[in-house]
């Protein structure tokens, strides 16, 4: 590594960003992604439970990501304490309807968290540079891509179509006509533009695509890989019961 | 829309999925995907919402699903679709053994179905979709599979004495029956009311 001038900042195309102390792989955070996955629908005892939300936090922080990683921490103290002190003594239909809500969060905690991490840490363009270096195939790789940026997009325009319904008077029995029929139709077309623009940049290529991202497993990686990979044979093995 | 029409005019492209039709996949696939989440919040509203979900599911996400194998008339297309939806409720952490083998089954069911009808025509297209409403069945499919094992766990994570009750009333032969058939019919019906729409709006515009 050459040394830089204090204050000018090193810029290499591709290169991992640093933010913390470690900067990992994509391919190390999916591995702890699937951990987390594979651990949500473990049982196991709170104190293991707690015991994981604390080890993500800490990768988080590790990242550069303190708040986000205090964020969650908190979050999680609270519905646990929502779910441990309030709830067995308020009764009715409200407290079912949010313990079934909470208790799901709950679970899908670790993988919200772990997610987080993966979004915030490296662009999707870095995501799927990932992807290609796993051998994920351009058949599903492709329309994965596709499907993770559609999303906010949808969210656009469905707000959209609310906004012009708003603008006439649309009988409510009309309503669900009216808002999926325009939302379709700009999906189709959003489809046949972007089709236009990526075979203009070459995704009938047969050939294996390049790209620009810097990826590279170091000993970090592995070792939050393999440490991830523990955590879950651990509470498969140890978890407890809940 | 002169440049679909372009496209449409193409049949020699073969079977191979090419990258419009990738894009394709994944632009309805989002569509379909935000329709079965919505269903899913729903089903955390009451356990009966929760057991009829997948034919609720069924009823509402006909037009993105049929509107894609309308325009991709090629094998792999639905596997690609419940893959996907497959991959993101697994880093979401909602899936279970049970879902996955219920959607990998329903599936390669789906495909087979298109297969026979040669990928296009609205009645194969209409099977393949109720067939492939199958694959959220898995999601309530535990009350009745592993009864025991998970009422005991529902309970102790703390879900209330009257949830369970509802649930456990509900996890007899009849329903589970009445949820498959359901489901079943469900995805015809969604189908039709795609087709509805289609004839109404899409064919008119050229989309379809």
């Amino acid at each position: 590594m050459e040394r830089v001038a204090p204050g000018a900042k090193r810029f290499t195309l591709g290169a991992r960003e640093r933010r913390g102390l470690v900067a990992l792989d994509p391919r190390a955070i999916l591995g702890v992604l699937a951990a987390a996955s594979a651990v949500a629908f473990m049982s196991k005892s709170p104190a293991v439970e707690l015991a994981l939300v604390a080890s993500v936090a800490l990768l988080q922080a590790l990242c550069g990501h303190v708040r986000m990683a205090l964020g969650y921490l908190g979050c999680y103290g609270a519905l646990w304490a929502i779910l441990t002190f309030v709830f067995p003594n308020v009764g009715g239909i409200a407290a079912t309807m949010f313990t079934i809500s909470l208790t799901f969060s709950r679970k899908v905690f670790l993988c919200l968290m772990a997610g987080s991490l993966l979004v915030a840490e490296c662009s999707v363009h870095r995501l799927c540079a990932a992807l290609a270096r796993l051998r994920v195939p351009q058949v599903v790789l492709v329309p994965l891509t596709v499907t993770m940026r559609y999303f906010p997009t949808l969210a656009d325009e469905a707000s959209h179509i609310r906004d012009a319904m708003r603008l006439r008077d649309i009988p409510a029995s009309a309503r669900m006509e009216c808002f999926v029929v325009p939302l379709v139709m700009s999906a189709t077309s959003t489809a046949d533009e972007l089709s236009r623009a990526a075979t203009c940049r070459g995704i009938e290529n047969p050939a294996r695509s390049t790209d620009t991202e810097r990826l590279r497993m170091r000993a970090v990686d592995w070792a939050v890989l393999a440490l991830a990979v523990a955590a879950a044979v651990g509470t498969a093995l140890w978890g407890g019961a809940y | 829309m002169a440049t679909h029409a372009v496209a449409q005019a193409r049949p020699s492209d073969g079977r191979v999925l090419k990258g419009r039709d990738l894009i394709t996949i994944g632009i309805f696939t989002a569509i379909y995907f935000v329709i079965q989440f919505a269903t899913m919040l729903l089903g955390g509203l009451h356990p009966a919402l929760w057991v009829f979900m997948p034919v609720l599911d069924g009823l509402l996400a006909g037009i993105p699903f049929m509107l894609m194998c309308a325009k991709v008339q090629k094998p792999g297309a639905v596997v690609i679709m419940g893959l996907i939806v497959a991959l993101i409720y697994f880093v979401t952490g909602m899936f279970t053994p049970l879902i996955l083998g219920m959607m990998a089954g329903a599936c390669a069911l789906a495909e087979a179905v298109r297969a026979l009808a040669r990928w296009k025509g609205f009645a194969g297209n209409a099977l393949a979709y109720a067939v492939f409403g199958f694959g959220m069945c898995g999601s309530p499919l535990p009350i009745w599979v592993f009864h025991d094992s998970f009422m005991a766990q529902i309970s102790a994570q703390g879900m209330s004495a009257e949830y369970c009750a509802t649930l456990d009333a509900l996890a007899s032969a009849p329903v589970l029956v009445a949820m498959l058939a359901g489901t079943f019919v469900a995805g015809l019906a969604g189908a039709a009311i795609a087709r509805v729409l289609f004839k109404k709006h899409f064919e008119k515009a050229g989309l379809v």
